[in-house]
């Protein structure tokens, strides 16, 4: 019996997290992240990151409440710059992805043919190669770096949201009111900006946020392989360090870095099946 | 075979708005596994008619009959495979796209379902708005939404509809919002493509009755389709019965309802059920399914439900054939049933 | 036969409950056909689901009133009692044959499976069953058919497997949901036939669904037109087609164009004007009052809901001012 589209989207969207604290603890997670990530990229918090502040190895104490690692550094300097890196490669590659694999699922979809033969060609191959492999030989040919990073996650990851968007792009062409929408001389243009693109819309928001955590997860293993930035701390070379130091008790770092990763992950997924409960109108009626 | 000309009673001196001749639409069948077309399918088979100005005229048939492909293929959203279309004097087949355009202000549609032909996401007056800023009505803002206002009173929907979305509508109503979208362009021609098939009787009978008067009103001229024999009785001044994918009978609803001449029609005629319980019939029930279009049957199309069907029937399609009492009728039939008489 | 008493179901909406059946009475005896006629929203597939139980646990349920078949309460059955009782006494065919079938079994098995699990047949047994059932609903060389899927049937081969399931254990009450309004014409002319002459084999009672009068005309023996969830008018065929007692039945029989070999294109459709108010805004009193022609201070509210009451010899109307009562009538 609710109209789906009543109550102004984000209005739902607030009252659905807001009626819940795992949500409510969820939306405040990544909205910290985000201002952490933001004062570490304006050099307001942790700027002094690679400067030692104590003896190696310290534990955690009430002046380093994080500890501190093999140089002395303090563990939550480098935690906050990793959230940097973390917030910065979610936010850059899926940007990137849900660009190309929208516009790419959209012209497949919309225009069939040749141009949709082409598109699938080109993620069934993409598809077909062991997605850590390309990974890695993507970032051998860029080089290592934070923008090889963006660059070699976004060109791999598109390739989901692109198959959904095409699909749903042949779904909705045939209906009726994009025939309706012909009828009256619309162009390619406005049929496609004007009709099809809102009526996907919720699918592209959601794609994003399940994309962001992916792609923090994904920097995560390629950094723990060695082939992540070099010159700035990110929570894979953390746990990468940790390796050798756990053995000898050293469990700081580890922890510290892999909770922030759960943390970030775990909020971005509850707040993407909020989004999708609200946003989705199949599921609506429940 | 050719193209049957048949002077309309009401219009004998105008030429007629929209002449169709022997026109096809095929649609290929890839099969195997190279996906090679092997075979065509004709929903649209060599079909001839014609609709004067100001005229309705009732396209008739069962579903898969091709009545909706021919809707759409005369608005240019599928393409003919063979024939013409000749619109108002110019034959739209030969049209480059900014001419198609042009035409699209002449010939409008009405779908059939109200819920998937409207933009969830857009509400009421930015869907009147579109048509408008397309074909460039109106220079200004204003102008634009003097012509809004207009379009809600030809459907009878209040100003407050405007800023309503469709959902918030009943059936009814959407079915109205799309008529004045329609209407935006100043159509000369529309289509209406089982518009009034989604709706309950009560809302049914307000929006036929609301199509009847905005042609007193505008001087439209309509192709009604529709597998509602009852209501393209009521609104439609001649009929064509379609069977798979060619016109079987056509004539004016008077005479056609009356006295039917192709055992289809007259089937079809008799199976609709009447709100008359004294009114007992004889009823044809046909035999067996409507055949599928891929595997046509050889000669009639209709001979293997006819119960009137002899040799000649099995080999050789019938032409049209005028009927010699009634000259604005004509049928495809080898043993009409004026015969019987 | 079947009889119905005050029967209301709710359903749980965020607008909170709404009463999609209120209280509404009928009676089927037995061999004989009933139509409920009305609108989408009238409340009358929401009939159909609660006799058979079928209302949607997690929103909807009886509140009150009895089903009684038989003698026998079917409100206060057990699950599996109604179990036995469903497909074995009563059963319900749907409006869409498409969905109705279970896509990935052969139509034999589908049949076969009611034999099995009311009757016990053997699997041969049920094989030769399904195969004289096929016959008896009109599908050419059965012993074929009971090998195809679904896909490989037409729309009107499709509703007539639905009647032979249906049917497989001769019920003594078919309810049939619309069962002809998805097909064409022609196909509906072959399915009602069917229906009527099995009926007459089965001896058994129909309740018929729909919302095209004309079905009702031809099918039918007795008719209730729903409106907003409640029966308004309740009367054998003939009657309420020559002398509707409610203003709504009959703008719904004025409203359907019909054949007049002498009408003009000047004539109009009769029309009833507004639309059926969602559940949550039935006003009170009539809840035809704002469309009604005839509306007066008496159908607002004050003097309450009007009752089903008699307004000719078995003619039973909810109308404080039915359009030919009794008195008027000779």
């Amino acid at each position: 019996m609710q109209h789906p589209y009543k109550t102004p989207l984000w209005k739902i969207f607030l009252r659905n997290i807001l009626t819940s604290k795992i949500n409510i603890f969820a939306l405040s997670i990544v909205c910290i992240s985000c201002l952490i990530a933001l004062c570490a990229a304006t050099g307001i918090l942790a700027n002094q990151w690679d400067v030692s502040i104590s003896d190696s190895h310290t534990p955690p104490s009430l002046q380093h409440i994080c500890g501190t690692d093999i140089l002395g550094r303090s563990v939550l300097d480098k935690l906050i710059k990793g959230t940097e890196v973390a917030m910065s490669t979610g936010f850059f590659v899926a940007t990137l992805s849900i660009i190309i694999g929208v516009v790419l699922g959209v012209l497949a979809g919309y225009f069939g043919g040749i141009v949709d033969t082409c598109v699938v060609w080109l993620y069934s191959t993409i598809t077909s190669i062991p997605n850590i492999m390309l990974l890695l030989s993507l970032t051998f040919i860029l080089g290592k770096g934070i923008v090889a990073i963006y660059i070699s996650l976004g060109v791999t990851m598109w390739v989901g949201i692109c198959r959904l968007i095409r699909g749903e792009v042949i779904k909705h062409k045939n209906r009726e009111y994009i025939l309706a929408a012909s009828a009256i001389g619309a162009s390619h243009f406005r049929k496609l900006w004007y009709h099809l693109l809102p009526n996907i819309w919720h699918i592209i928001i959601i794609q994003f946020a399940l994309i962001f955590q992916v792609a923090i997860k994904s920097e995560v293993m390629l950094s723990y392989l060695g082939l992540g930035i070099q010159n700035s701390p990110s929570w894979g070379t953390m746990i990468d360090e940790a390796k050798t130091e756990l053995i000898r008790g050293i469990w700081w770092p580890f922890t510290f870095a892999t909770l922030a990763m759960f943390l970030i992950v775990l909020a971005f997924n509850l707040l993407s099946d909020t989004l999708r409960d609200t946003l989705d109108p199949k599921l609506k009626k429940k | 075979m050719g193209i049957f000309t048949i002077i309309s009673p009401m219009e004998k001196t105008s030429k007629p708005l929209l002449q169709v001749k022997n026109l096809s639409t095929a649609f290929p069948i890839k099969q195997g596994f190279l996906q090679r077309t092997t075979k065509k399918l004709y929903a649209v088979n060599d079909v001839s008619f014609f609709i004067h100005p100001g005229e309705t005229l009732g396209l008739v048939g069962e579903s898969g009959c091709g009545k909706t492909t021919l809707g759409r293929t005369l608005i240019q959203l599928i393409r003919p495979s063979a024939g013409k279309i000749i619109f108002d004097g110019q034959d739209i087949t030969t049209m480059d796209n900014a001419q198609k355009k042009k035409l699209c202000k002449s010939i409008q549609i009405i779908f059939q379902d109200p819920y998937a032909s409207l933009n969830a996401r857009m509400d009421v007056y930015t869907i009147l708005e579109e048509p408008l800023k397309i074909h460039k009505i109106g220079q200004d803002r204003n102008s634009r939404k003097q012509r809004i206002y207009t379009l809600l009173d030809y459907v009878q929907l209040p100003k407050e509809a405007l800023y309503k979305y469709p959902h918030e509508f009943s059936g009814g109503q959407r079915q109205r919002i799309s008529i004045a979208r329609a209407l935006a362009v100043e159509p000369k021609l529309m289509i209406c493509d089982e518009s009034v098939a989604a709706l309950d009787v009560s809302i049914q009978a307000q929006v036929i009755n609301l199509l009847m008067d905005l042609q007193k009103e505008l001087g439209l001229t309509y192709l009604f389709i529709s597998h509602d024999l009852k209501v393209v009785e009521f609104i439609a001044h001649r009929v064509a019965v379609m069977y798979l994918g060619k016109i079987v009978e056509t004539g004016t609803t008077q005479s056609l309802y009356q006295n039917p001449q192709h055992p289809y029609t007259q089937a079809l005629l008799s199976a609709i059920p009447t709100p008359n319980p004294q009114q007992k019939k004889n009823r044809i029930l046909l035999q067996g399914d409507v055949p599928s279009p891929i595997h046509l049957p050889t000669g009639c199309y209709f001979h293997p439900r006819c119960w009137k069907a002899t040799a000649l029937c099995k080999t050789q399609y019938p032409s049209m054939t005028h009927d010699i009492h009634n000259p604005n009728n004509a049928y495809t039939c080898h043993h009409p049933l004026q015969a019987d008489k | 036969m079947l009889s119905v008493k005050n029967l209301v179901t709710t359903f749980q909406t965020r607008q909170g409950s709404i009463k999609a059946v209120d209280n509404i009475s009928f009676d089927l005896p037995k061999g004989s056909t009933l139509g409920i006629v009305g609108e989408s929203g009238s409340g009358k597939s929401v009939t159909a689901l609660s006799i058979m139980r079928l209302i949607p646990k997690d929103t909807g349920k009886i509140l009150q009133g009895d089903i009684i078949f038989n003698g026998q309460n079917i409100t206060t059955l057990t699950e599996s009692g109604m179990r036995g009782m469903r497909g074995n006494k009563i059963s319900m065919i749907f409006q869409e044959p498409m969905t109705s079938l279970n896509p990935v079994f052969t139509v034999g098995n589908q049949i076969q499976e009611t034999l099995i699990l009311h009757q016990q047949l053997s699997l041969q047994q049920a094989q030769k069953k399904a195969i004289e059932l096929l016959q008896m609903v009109g599908i050419p060389s059965p012993e074929k058919r009971i090998k195809d899927y679904p896909h490989h049937l037409s729309g009107g081969m499709r509703q007539r497997v639905m009647i032979a399931i249906a049917l497989a254990c001769k019920p003594d009450i078919l309810i049939a949901d619309e069962p002809t309004t998805a097909l064409d014409v022609t196909i509906q002319a072959q399915i009602l036939d069917l229906l009527k002459n099995l009926q007459k084999e089965l001896a058994m009672s129909i309740i018929m669904i729909t919302h095209d009068l004309g079905v009702v005309a031809e099918f039918c023996d007795d008719v209730a037109v729903m409106y907003c969830g409640k029966i308004i008018e309740k009367a054998p065929i003939h009657q309420i087609f020559a002398q509707p007692q409610h203003p709504y039945t009959q703008g719904l029989i004025k409203s359907i164009p019909t054949f007049h070999p002498e009408k003009s294109h000047e004539q109009r459709l009769s029309t009833i004007p507004g639309t059926l108010p969602p559940f949550h805004e039935i006003p009170s009193g009539c809840s035809f009052q704002n469309r009604c022609q005839y509306a007066q201070e008496a159908c607002k509210g004050l003097q309450g809901t009007p009752p089903l009451a008699l307004a000719a010899q078995a003619h039973w109307a909810a109308c404080f001012y039915p359009l030919h009562p009794k008195t008027h009538q000779d």
